[in-house]
Parts: C-alpha cells; sequence; structure tokens
C-alpha cells in the first residue's frame, strides 16, 4: 500500500491543479484564455471541493498512523513533500484566496513606481491593468517591512512578466513551506511532527495554493526557537524581529525567546515542550483577536500548527488545531456556494471557526474540575 | 538600578511613540470634494513636544519618499508652516513667523518636482494637480488675510541682541506670488 502512495498522491494533487484552474477570474488578462465558465457551476464546484477535503483529511490521517506506526520511512516522507510541492506549484493561486495579487501589487509600488507602499496605495496607479483583478488595492501595505523587502526578490527575478512573478511568488512560499518542515523535524527529531505539519490539507490549500506569506512568518519564528537551542541568541533575536517585521503577531512570542535565552544563559533547564505549548496558546489568542481587526481567516490556522505538531502528545491542544483545520477550511463554502459575500455566511465562518476553540475550553474546563473534584474527595 | 529602568522604559515608550506616528501620519486623506482644509496649529516653538515634531517631520521627510508621496508630504508640510504663520502672528512673534512662513515657502517650491517627473514617467497626476490649486488658493487666501492684518514692517527688538527689521509686506507678497505660479 505505501508503494502506492506516491502516485495516488500525485494523480490527487494534479487534479487538485486542475480543479483550481476552474477558479480563474475572467478579468485575469494573464490567462484569460483559460477563463471557463464552469465557475457559475457554484454547487458542483463546492461538492468537488468538499470531496477534496475528504480525500486529502483521508490521506492525511492514514499518513499520520503509518508514519506513527513506523511504517513510512523519512525518504518516502520527502518523495510525498518532493512531490507535493511540485505539482501544487502549478496550481491556480486564486481558487480561495486573491492575496497573492495583492502581494504582486504592493511590491509593483515599491519596486516599479518607487513609492512607499505604506503610504502609497496600489488603487492610486489607476492605469495599471492589475488593478482589474487585484483586491483590496484601495488600502496601504498591511504587511511589515520584511515581507515587503522579501517580496521585492520574487518580484524582480519575475523581469516584468506577470505570470512568472506568480509563480516566483509560489515558489517563494513552497520554499518556506520546505523550510518550516524541516526545522520542525530539528526542533522534534520526530518524522511524525513533518508529516502533521507539511501534509496537512489546510497548509497545502493555503500556503501551497494560495501562496499566504504566514508561512515565512512562521518560518522566521520557528527558526528563532531553533537558533536559542543552538545558543545563538543574537541570530535567535534578529530572526524574531523579521518574523515580526512580516505580520506583526509573532511579537506575542517575545516573552518566550527571551524567558528561554535568559534559562539557556543561567545554564538552566527549560522545558521545551512546555514553551511550545504556550507560544502555541498565544497564537490562539491572536487568532481570536483577529476577529476584532478584521475576519478569522483560514491561513491563520498555520500560527498554531506549527507548534501543535511539535507537541503531539498534548493531544487537547493538538486536536484542537487539527479541528480547526477541517472548520476553517469550511468556512470557504459558504462564499464558494453563494457566490458572494452574505451575512449568513459571515456568521457561519464565525461558528465553524469558534466552535472547536469552544469545545476544547468546554473540555479542559471539564477535566480541570474532574481533577480538582478528584483531589478534594481524597 | 531604578534611575537606569526609569530611563530605559521611558526612551522605549518614546521611541515607540514615534513609530506609531509615522504609521498613524502616514496616510493622508485630503478631502476635495468640500474644498481645501488647512490642518490644525502643530506644535509651537517653546512647547515640550516642539523638538519632538520636528524629529518627526525629519524620519517623515525620509519615510515619504517617491513621488506621489513627496507631494503629499511637503503639501501637508507647507501647510502646517502656513498655519503656524498664521498662529505666530497672532501672538506677535514676529521673528518665528517669519522663520514659519520661509520655511513654509521652502515646502511649497518642493511641492511641483515630484508632480512633474511622475508626470514625465506616463502617470496620472490630474488629481495631484487639482489638489495643488485648490491648495494654493487657500494659501493665499490666508496670505491675504495676513497682509492685511500684519503691520507692514516690525522691528523684532530681542534682548541683548541687536534689533531686525522684518518687511513683512515683501515677505507676503514673495509668498503669494509663489502660489499665483501654480495657478
Amino acid at each position: 500500500m505505501t508503494k502506492k502512495i506516491i502516485p495516488t498522491y500525485a494523480v490527487i494533487f494534479a487534479l487538485l491543479v486542475l480543479f483550481s484552474y476552474l477558479f480563474i477570474d475572467k478579468n485575469f488578462l494573464y490567462l484569460n484564455f483559460l477563463y471557463n465558465n464552469f465557475s457559475s457551476h457554484r454547487l458542483l464546484l463546492t461538492v468537488i471541493y468538499l470531496l477534496f477535503l475528504v480525500i486529502l483529511f483521508t490521506f492525511y490521517y492514514y499518513l499520520a498512523r503509518r508514519t506513527e506506526n513506523r511504517k513510512i520511512n523519512m525518504d518516502t516522507v520527502k518523495k510525498i513533500m518532493a512531490i507535493t510541492s511540485s505539482i501544487l506549484l502549478l496550481s491556480y493561486p486564486a481558487m480561495l484566496s486573491y492575496d497573492i495579487f495583492s502581494y504582486i501589487a504592493y511590491a509593483k509600488v515599491f519596486t516599479v513606481y518607487h513609492e512607499n507602499p505604506y503610504i502609497i496605495m496600489p488603487y492610486q496607479f489607476l492605469h495599471d491593468p492589475i488593478l482589474q483583478f487585484t483586491r483590496y488595492a484601495n488600502l496601504t501595505l498591511q504587511y511589515g517591512p520584511s515581507w515587503l523587502f522579501l517580496s521585492v526578490i520574487p518580484y524582480v527575478l519575475g523581469f516584468n512578466h506577470y505570470l512568472l512573478i506568480l509563480f516566483n511568488f509560489k515558489l517563494l512560499a513552497v520554499l518556506f513551506y520546505l523550510g518550516t518542515a524541516y526545522l520542525i523535524f530539528r526542533l522534534s527529531n520526530k518524522l511524525l511532527s513533518v508529516v502533521l505539519f507539511a501534509l496537512n490539507p489546510l497548509v497545502l490549500l493555503q500556503i501551497l495554493v494560495s501562496g499566504h506569506n504566514d508561512i515565512v512568518m512562521m518560518f522566521f519564528a520557528i527558526l528563532s526557537y531553533f537558533l536559542v537551542q543552538k545558543k545563538h541568541y543574537f541570530l535567535a533575536l534578529l530572526t524574531l524581529l523579521i518574523s515580526i517585521g512580516v505580520k506583526f503577531i509573532t511579537v506575542l512570542l517575545i516573552p518566550i525567546i527571551l524567558y528561554a535565552i535568559y534559562q539557556q544563559m543561567k545554564k538552566k533547564s527549560i522545558n521545551w515542550p512546555h514553551l511550545y505549548l504556550y507560544s502555541g496558546i498565544l497564537m490562539t489568542v491572536a487568532f481570536l483577536l483577529s476577529f476584532i481587526h478584521r475576519e478569522i481567516y483560514p491561513w491563520y490556522v498555520v500560527w498554531m500548527l506549527v507548534f501543535s505538531v511539535l507537541i503531539p502528545e498534548r493531544k487537547l491542544f493538538f486536536y484542537m488545531t487539527i479541528a480547526l483545520s477541517i472548520t476553517m477550511l469550511l468556512t470557504d463554502i459558504p462564499d464558494m456556494l453563494m457566490g458572494t459575500y452574505t451575512p449568513i455566511g459571515q456568521t457561519i465562518k464565525l461558528f465553524l471557526a469558534l466552535s472547536p476553540l469552544f469545545l476544547s475550553l468546554l473540555i479542559t474546563i471539564y477535566f480541570f474540575s474532574k481533577k480538582r473534584l478528584g483531589r478534594q474527595i481524597t | 538600578m531604578a534611575e537606569v529602568i526609569t530611563k530605559f522604559l521611558f526612551t522605549t515608550l518614546f521611541c515607540l511613540l514615534l513609530a506609531l506616528s509615522l504609521f498613524v501620519k502616514s496616510v493622508s486623506a485630503f478631502d476635495m470634494s468640500s474644498g481645501y482644509t488647512l490642518p490644525y496649529p502643530p506644535q509651537m516653538p517653546g512647547s515640550i513636544m516642539y523638538k519632538v515634531r520636528l524629529l518627526e517631520e525629519k524620519i517623515q521627510s525620509f519615510w515619504n519618499f517617491g513621488n506621489y508621496a513627496s507631494f503629499q508630504f511637503n503639501l501637508t508640510m507647507s501647510d502646517r508652516y502656513l498655519v503656524q504663520t498664521k498662529t505666530l502672528l497672532e501672538y506677535k512673534q514676529y521673528l518665528l513667523a517669519r522663520e514659519a512662513l520661509q520655511t513654509s515657502d521652502t515646502y511649497f517650491k518642493r511641492i511641483m518636482p515630484p508632480v512633474v517627473q511622475a508626470a514625465k514617467e506616463g502617470r496620472d497626476v490630474s488629481d495631484e494637480k487639482n489638489l495643488l490649486v485648490a491648495a494654493s488658493r487657500k494659501h493665499i487666501e490666508v496670505l491675504e488675510y495676513l497682509k492685511d492684518d500684519t503691520p507692514m514692517t516690525v522691528e523684532w527688538v530681542p534682548e541683548k541682541t541687536k534689533s531686525t527689521t522684518i518687511n513683512f509686506n515683501d515677505l507676503i507678497t514673495k509668498s503669494i506670488n509663489m502660489r499665483k505660479t501654480t495657478l
């Protein structure tokens, strides 16, 4: 069965790549020759999407189990990851989110127009053809300077060819995805942790297909943990600063890193699993607070997932992030089905986003009270 | 030790506020539909925050790179120093008012070149030109008022130093003529 995994995965991802091209925007002039009217068959598209989710999560569970039982080795995992990355690199990135077009727009404002994207919005260049399909062009850059400077690289290496620039941004996401998987292995020393992260369908769809920059932020964040363990404290703080400079969220991890550095310098022992748990909880707080800022988006789960896979033995937290991986991917369904944002769709999304968190909280409270009651009785 | 911690906390707070002001002030909104509006009077010379304001303006001058951003920045600064001039004249601080007016003129001269450069690069600058015309009209309106309200020449006699004669009539006329070139 293991021998058939790799070709099966290849076929599934190839089909997913084809499926992604059914979502091409008719205003996306660089690929409008591929535009089809399939996107009007909303119910069919939604059913196919759900089918993909079921298949991907089934394989995810199967591979995780086989890895846990040591029936899959490192070479097989590497091959699966290589196939996953290379095939999904070719997928159309705006299947679930248009953010990648915004990344390109802001990089263009900076590199081509030589304007400050923190002051000048892309929509101020009214005659630019990319505005026809770029969303949120009426905002200044919402990310930090690390992301701005990093985004210059794929833009410049695109030599002004939009499609090349687009796939360069996807390649950037792929490289950071592989880097993160590598760091997860170095931090946990467990192949299971790598599989739980790298083959998580949410990671596959939101990072490898959609190319979100959250993976860049989390790569630098866990790199700082790795560097603290290697006693490179200055570099650890620098990489954490770079991470904060991508999307600001990881500012919440400063106390954890400082505490770890302090403990290392005092030559005291550190309970790293505890620190990963606290980091994951802090990222969960950030995940909840994002609702105040705008909306809880599916790709935000990556913030917690990176830490939860390092401590899969912390079952409550781990299962919460897996549950969130499932429910947050389902939040795309109302918009996919209705073709637009609707109040009922937003309510369903909020319910799907918060229900695993509340369930975990209730379970925690239940077991905590049970434990206290048990102690009182004894 | 407590003193060191206090100094460190104040320095950190100061740096955070300065950094925040960059993001708060970065997005400038010009209301073109209801006529041009000048800003509120800024921190005046002699106030505690005046030096902070000058430092912030210096940092903003680097932050606002690019044609559109530098157009907005120079226009904002020109507006700000014009309002400062008006306020200082109301308080009869003639020497400081002259400096403020000259600074406003310096920033005003810097507004047009980025617009010209952007036009050369094939970018749409019609909004910027309209804004500049509206701003110039407003500046002229304020300067005409100041010309009527301010003595034509003022003999500024500070303590222990030589007196200075300030010809406000000439200064304000020069400023008005500068604004008229953009109409």
